[in-house]
């Protein structure tokens, strides 16, 4: 009689231990939309980078940055997904170097001045982390 | 009285007479003639008893194999066939659980007779059936109704505690799913959809197992409640008064041609 007993009052209380969990609380996770944490991107550095090309040279404002890797699951692989703040473009970065941490975007026919924006965040499987905007001004 | 028995009495009178005057007076002592006068008037009587004409009775009466009767208030049989002298007779059929069915019959000469009788339930008797059947139900119920009710119950909980407990692993996972995912798509599905169905899995577990749980311990102990208080009660018993009314009605002859009267009281004690 006692060990039937002792089975459901530890099946009734292994039950009512069991906590929901709240998804809204959820958001310590950098690639999560609803990220609530410290910035994943620091701003390293701006400059212009001339490419010289037959016929010419081509000048790039490059936005260096990088990602706060101690706040990413470990051995997560990503790319970073940059959103032109008043176009909208769209370009999809790499590391640079590969296999590090760092990101460079980069922009055509820089204005002195005039601070460039962009919104960077983790990208992986087709959809975006949350956005960050970085500015930096030549 | 017939004409065949009219008949048999004119020829014994007759033979009396010529047996009188053909006697020779001479060898006839007077005691031998009081007794032949004697066996003469014998005769006579009997040629008036066999002058009653009997007719035969062919009974037929529903329940075939246990019914009996009581033929003029005195003799207790079962035969299905009886030759009776012709006239009335008064009849009482019984049989087990039935009613007693109290009749007069008129028996012709030399006619058979078919008589068929349907005896109804005695009303003990459906009374005392009722009280089994529920007692019989009851103990159906005790058997098997709430023996099934405790292990469906039990099953139930059972199955409550496995989803809970499956909700909750689900739960779990899933928290571990969130801290090591580097899908945002994935995120946004694991927060916006499967968290909250194993949330609502594991709260409907909750409440199920509660339920469930209730239930078994209470089914549990109306089982216990019951049992001991259906071991307690006696089955109905079957009194038949009818029976009762109709040995007191009988005359048992015995073996020996003497008979007995059999009589019955009942006292009703509740």
């Amino acid at each position: 009689m006692n060990k039937p007993f002792a089975i459901f009052t530890i099946a009734l209380l292994a039950l009512a231990c069991g906590k929901e969990v709240d998804p809204t609380a959820m958001n310590s996770n950098p690639f999560d939309p609803q990220y609530n944490g410290e910035n994943v991107f620091v701003f390293d550095t701006t400059y212009t980078q001339i490419i010289t090309i037959p016929g010419g040279a081509i000048v790039n404002h490059v936005i260096a940055v990088h990602v706060k890797e101690e706040l990413l699951p470990e051995g997560a692989a990503y790319a970073v997904r940059a959103v032109r703040v008043g176009t909208g473009e769209v370009t999809i970065l790499n590391p640079d170097p590969p296999n590090s941490n760092s990101f460079k975007y980069q922009k055509v026919n820089p204005v002195v001045g005039v601070p460039e924006c962009v919104r960077l965040s983790l990208f992986n499987n087709g959809s975006s982390a949350r956005p960050e905007q970085i500015c930096a001004t030549l | 009285m017939s004409k065949a028995a009219q008949r048999i009495t004119e020829t014994m009178r007759a033979c009396a007479r010529v047996c009188i005057r053909t006697w020779p007076k001479s060898r006839t002592h007077g005691w031998m003639k009081a007794l032949f006068l004697a066996a003469c008037a014998h005769a006579q009587l009997s040629t008036f008893v066999f002058a009653q004409s009997t007719g035969t009775l062919r009974i037929t009466c529903e329940p075939q194999a246990t019914f009996s009767y009581v033929l003029d208030g005195k003799y207790r049989q079962k035969d299905r066939e009886i030759t009776l002298m012709e006239g009335p007779h008064r009849l009482v059929f019984w049989a087990p659980e039935r009613r007693m069915l109290d009749t007069t019959i008129s028996v012709a000469p030399n006619a058979v007779r078919e008589l068929r009788i349907q005896l109804r339930y005695s009303e003990e008797f459906i009374s005392y059936n009722k009280k089994l059947r529920r007692y019989e139900r009851d103990n159906r119920l005790l058997k098997y109704g709430t023996p099934a009710l405790v292990l469906g119950s039990f099953a139930w909980f059972g199955v409550s505690v496995y989803r809970g407990i499956d909700a909750q692993n689900d739960l779990d996972r899933m928290r571990t799913e969130y801290a090591e995912s580097t899908n945002p798509a994935g995120i946004t599905d694991l927060k916006d959809a499967q968290i909250p169905d194993a949330n609502k899995r594991l709260r409907q577990a909750r409440v199920m197992a509660g339920v469930s749980g209730g239930l078994m311990i209470g089914t549990g102990a109306l089982w216990y409640y019951l049992k001991k208080s259906r071991s307690e009660r006696k089955p109905p018993v079957f009194e038949d008064k009818e029976k009762a009314r109709f040995d007191g009605l009988a005359f048992v002859p015995s073996n020996d041609g003497h008979g007995v009267w059999m009589a019955a009281l009942t006292i009703p004690l509740r």
